[in-house]
């Protein structure tokens, strides 16, 4: 089978239609005529082979004039004067009745035939009868054109441009509404050299070819000798949209099974949090300057919860009152916030009786800042942090925990720690990761200090970790605006990968 | 984090050695004191100090001090000579239940252009900010020492009984007026506002030398180029603070260069003396060291380390190091606090990572996999999944009893969303021109008031806009689920806000209320500029547990 037999055998029943019709350059109103197809059957043919570009749509903005369904009428029955003045003609002096029988016109169309040919002094009334003059005698050769130009827009819409010798009598008509003129974007189709090949091929337009399939087709076997219409495979379809995650809660999961992979549990707190929990479990002095109401939210109504039965609070103030000098409030611990750091859920868990040690946890949370909104701020967002407890840990497992997620997460060979400060851990280290351009911050961490985990109940070494992870969705997605992670836009999620 | 900018060049003067003027190649070296170079751009550097526990560092002289050390340049306990003078403050009982603390220092032969002034005041600046708490637990006051008449009184005065020309004004305004109409006394005004007398440093000769810790005079509070010696002051309300801030501005001022002498304050019978530039003892066992670094120090290793951190060394015991702290180290308050200052003189870059040889089991916490199989179920309906906040506002809620934010970040966004349906409905309202149908889902949590307190449930939400849905379809949508979480429900007629009456259907999980679904109201879909039907479902994923 050669290459225009493929193609043949792929054409649809309108398009062997619509190319056939196309020995010449043709209009869409030329091959409706010609095919015998509804106008919007040759349109969808004629698309198709434009877009196996065996044809091409010649789009061009034209002035045509056509007839209006009361031009079609006066073309078939004659125009209400000329009837009018014919019937005149051949019995001059009729009464109004008569001439309504004779010319054939109902009482509309009389008295607009008379109110025109009396007005134009085409005609004389006396005593009651009608009465053709020379004028109108004149008139009526001259109303040739006219007749003309209704026979010449018989068939359809003709240019306006081909009209250019009827001009006087088309504005009458037009006038009149018998005709109407309008901008149109005319379609000619136009073969392409390959639609000059296929029509000298021939396209077997009597070949008998199976369209869809369907439940009768399947059953009825007569696909058993004949052969199904070929599909142009690349012709474009509809767009679909189908249920899938949303990119950066897609992107949050692949980070928790990361954690998982490396041995990590997941561990859980809640948003609205606890002052105690948030800041104070974590040696935070209550008079620190991250703690004013510029750098965390509180809430309005119930503004504290009770810390009654709480085990802890007491050796946290007074670990509190024993380091920072100042006096530890117990109003002040009870208070209620929003979550300001992921942290929190790790003092819980180290409050938690079923914790393991050894053990290494991960929480991913959402946290909240009162931060002016830009392209990287946002009040609310998430953190990745977590601890790892253990006997024998030491500055030189920290590292190696840091090196592990600079070559796990990050996926960079280099990367430098350098003496960090966070309040809670000491020594505290920063993670550094070489993007290839510059130095980039990952992450934090360091050894909880004994001031956090003693009172707390925990009597070996914790690392506590954070690691930045909003910037590697940034990069997977191209996006600069972290605003994007809680996009409102249904065409990004759509369109993005999960 | 305080930032400070500084010349170039003097900096690497006071270091005492050839600098790298490449960020992060500098950045190689300020890294010994938890230092960022954010910039430097011609002779001037910027840099940003990470370690808000050391108000120390904040000046270029203290940064200097310690990379001498780092550079082996200099080691050890740094010593600032002291001389004994003869001036005295008085201070008044009455300030005691006001602003009680105060110590003093005088600086003389000081040398003053204009960026040693300004340098001054930067210090100054970021001692009262972030050491003093924006003034209140200490803040600074430097004078021209020549025209003081000694001693000088710190007191508590009646407001109008006072007035005195404040720094930069040309009149007189009493200690009210000052609050009221200076830009400092507005901004710090709260601090003595409650009081009814206000805190003030008078001379002998009855000139006014401040109203701590609002204002400076502008008779003795001006410090200029002509300024050959001064007189410094901190009052606060917590004396470590106020002496710490003492002692780091005069020896910022002897690392420039001035002779210290110090003042005697004199409150009824007691007498204290400052600055104080004297070390604290502290005994280091190096068991720690070796625990916490997991390296082999020696004793003497770890002195030697100590010492390039500008500590002294007094003794090495068999299992302690007598360490002299430098006056200046107020955040030294366990053996790992040195052992840190020995871990980075070691370098970090030196230290080897040790991989984690313990096994550990991972896993995700049973709320997540519960949430990962609705969320799951979800897409396999064909939904798109969504996120929206987790704050909004309380206008667009249904149910108005919600949790509310004290303090939201102007109108908007000031409460905790207790519903998904109103965040989804507004997800979709703001994607009417984009094609139907529009099936989304959204998984989290939502915060509920109690008795109890704050209660955090996770929900799921999903709707379905579309130009045929109706009941029929969201309650194929929750059979479907419910029959694959294995979950026998029952229903009954609901009343919501957002959906039609007769259209909407409570979900029994148990007995218990597990949620709701239905037709949204027309007029709901008004609210949102919504012309297409949307039916939705609404579950309190806690109750399918």
């Amino acid at each position: 089978m050669n290459e225009l037999d493929n193609i043949v055998d792929s054409l649809h029943d309108y398009e062997k239609k619509v190319l056939s019709s196309l020995t010449q350059p043709t209009s869409i109103a030329m091959a409706v005529k010609i095919t015998g197809l509804s106008e919007i059957e040759v349109m969808r043919g004629a698309q198709w082979l434009s877009n196996k570009k065996i044809i091409v749509i010649n789009e061009k903005k034209k002035t045509i004039a056509s007839l209006t369904n009361r031009g079609e009428e006066t073309l078939s029955k004659g125009l209400p004067e000329i009837r009018m003045l014919n019937s005149l003609l051949k019995e001059n002096e009729q009464t109004f009745d008569k001439i309504k029988k004779s010319a054939g016109l109902d009482d509309q169309e009389f008295n607009k035939a008379l109110g025109f040919t009396k007005k134009q002094g085409f005609i004389a009334i006396i005593n009651g009868a009608v009465k053709i003059i020379q004028l109108g005698i004149d008139y009526l050769k001259l109303e040739e054109r006219k007749k003309e130009l209704l026979k010449v827009l018989e068939n359809g819409g003709v240019d306006k441009r081909e009209l250019q010798s009827f001009e006087s009598e088309l504005k009458e008509m037009e006038e009149r509404g018998l005709v109407k003129v309008e901008e149109k974007n005319d379609k000619e189709l136009i073969t392409t050299p390959l639609g000059i090949q296929l029509l000298k091929h021939g396209l077997e337009l009597d070949k008998k070819m199976l369209e869809k399939v369907d439940i009768k087709l399947i059953k009825g076997k007569e696909w058993e000798n004949t052969p199904f219409r070929r599909y142009n495979i690349k012709d474009d379809v509809p767009k679909t949209y189908f249920g899938k995650k949303q990119s950066y809660n897609a992107f949050v999961e692949r980070i928790k099974e990361k954690m998982i992979s490396l041995g990590f549990r997941e561990m859980e707190g809640p948003i609205v949090e606890l002052t105690f929990n948030n800041c104070d479990a974590l040696y935070m002095p209550q008079d620190h300057p991250a703690r004013g109401i510029h750098d965390m939210f509180l809430i309005k109504e119930p503004g504290s919860a009770s810390l009654k039965g709480n085990k802890f609070v007491n050796k946290v103030k007074k670990i509190h009152e024993k380091g920072w000098k100042i006096k530890f409030s117990k109003e002040i611990t009870s208070k209620y916030m929003l979550r300001s750091q992921t942290t929190a859920v790790s003092a819980r868990k180290m409050m938690d009786k079923n914790i393991e040690i050894p053990g290494k946890y991960f929480a991913i949370g959402r946290c909240y800042r009162p931060d002016v909104i830009d392209k990287t701020h946002l009040p609310e967002f998430d953190q990745l942090e977590g601890i790892v407890l253990g006997e024998e840990l030491n500055i030189k497992y920290l590292f190696g925990l840091l090196r592990m997620f600079a070559e796990q997460i990050a996926k960079v060979k280099k990367y430098k720690l350098v003496p960090g400060y966070f309040p809670f851990t000491e020594p505290s280290v920063e993670l550094h990761v070489w993007t290839g351009k510059r130095w980039m911050e990952l992450g934090g961490a360091g050894i909880f200090r004994e001031e956090v985990t003693k009172p707390l109940g925990i009597n070996v070494p914790v690392i506590a970790w954070g690691l930045g992870f909003g910037r590697g969705f940034m990069t997977e997605h191209n996006i600069e605006d972290i605003r994007q992670f809680f996009s409102t836009d249904i065409k990004w999620l759509r369109e993005e990968s999960a | 984090m305080p930032n400070i900018e500084v010349s170039f060049k003097e900096f690497q003067k006071l270091i005492g050695k050839k600098l790298p003027k490449n960020k992060d190649k500098l950045w190689d070296i300020t890294q010994f004191v938890k230092c960022e170079v954010d910039d430097i751009e011609g002779d001037n550097l910027k840099l940003e100090l990470q370690d808000t526990n050391r108000p120390d560092l904040w000046n270029e002289t203290g940064i200097a001090r310690e990379l001498r050390g780092a550079l082996n340049i200099e080691t050890g306990l740094k010593k600032y000579d002291l001389k004994k003078s003869d001036k005295v403050l008085v201070k008044n009982g009455n300030v005691k239940k006001i602003r009680p603390f105060i110590a003093a220092a005088i600086a003389k032969n000081v040398k003053f252009d204009d960026y040693q002034i300004k340098q001054l005041i930067q210090l100054q600046d970021k001692l009262d900010t972030t050491h003093g708490r924006n003034r209140k637990k200490s803040a600074i006051g430097i004078y021209d020492y020549d025209k003081i008449k000694f001693p000088v009184f710190y007191k508590a005065v009646d407001p109008k009984s006072v007035s005195f020309i404040p720094l930069g004004f040309t009149y007189e305004l009493n200690l009210l007026q000052i609050l009221k109409e200076h830009p400092k006394g507005i901004e710090f005004g709260d601090l003595i506002k409650e009081f009814k007398k206000y805190p003030l440093l008078v001379d002998s000769a009855d000139n006014v030398l401040s109203m701590p810790p609002i204002i400076n005079s502008n008779h003795l509070g001006k410090v200029t180029g002509e300024t050959k010696n001064v007189f410094i002051e901190v009052t606060g309300t917590d004396y470590r603070a106020v002496l710490t801030a003492v002692n780091i501005v005069s020896s910022y001022l002897a690392e420039k260069g001035a002779d210290i002498e110090s003042v005697s304050i004199k409150s009824g019978r007691k007498t204290i003396i400052t600055p104080n530039f004297a070390p604290t003892i502290w005994n280091l066992n190096n068991n720690n060291v070796i625990k916490r670094l997991g390296l082999v120090l020696s004793q003497k290793d770890s002195a030697g380390l100590l010492e390039k951190a500008r500590y002294g060394i007094k003794k090495i015991n068999k299992d302690t190091i007598i360490v002299e702290v430098p006056f200046y180290r107020t955040d030294i308050m366990h053996d790992f606090d040195l052992v840190e200052d020995i871990g980075i003189m070691y370098g970090y870059k030196n230290i080897e990572s040790e991989s984690l040889k313990t096994y550990t089991i991972g896993g995700l916490t049973d709320n997540t996999l519960l949430l990962n199989k609705i969320r799951e179920l979800s897409e396999g309906l064909g939904y798109q999944e969504v996120l929206t906040y987790t704050r909004c506002d309380k206008e667009g809620l249904f149910n108005k009893d919600c949790v509310e934010i004290a303090n939201p970040i102007g109108e908007v966004m000031n409460s905790l969303r207790n519903e998904l349906l109103p965040m989804d409905l507004s997800f979709l309202s703001k994607n009417t021109h984009n094609e139907y149908p529009q099936r989304i889902f959204e998984a989290g949590p939502v915060l509920l008031k109690d008795k109890r307190g704050v209660i955090q449930e996770d929900h799921l939400a999903i709707l379905d806009a579309s130009a045929g849905s109706d009941f029929t379809t969201i309650k194929q949508v929750v059979e479907w689920l419910m029959n694959n979480l294995k979950l026998k429900f029952e229903i009954k007629n609901f009343g919501h806000e957002a959906f039609i009456p007769g259209r909407c259907a409570e979900i029994f999980v148990n007995g218990k209320a597990a949620g709701y679904f239905g037709e949204i109201h027309p007029s709901v879909l008004a609210k949102f500029n919504l012309e297409i039907p949307i039916t939705a479902v609404e579950l309190n994923i806690e109750k399918l547990k």
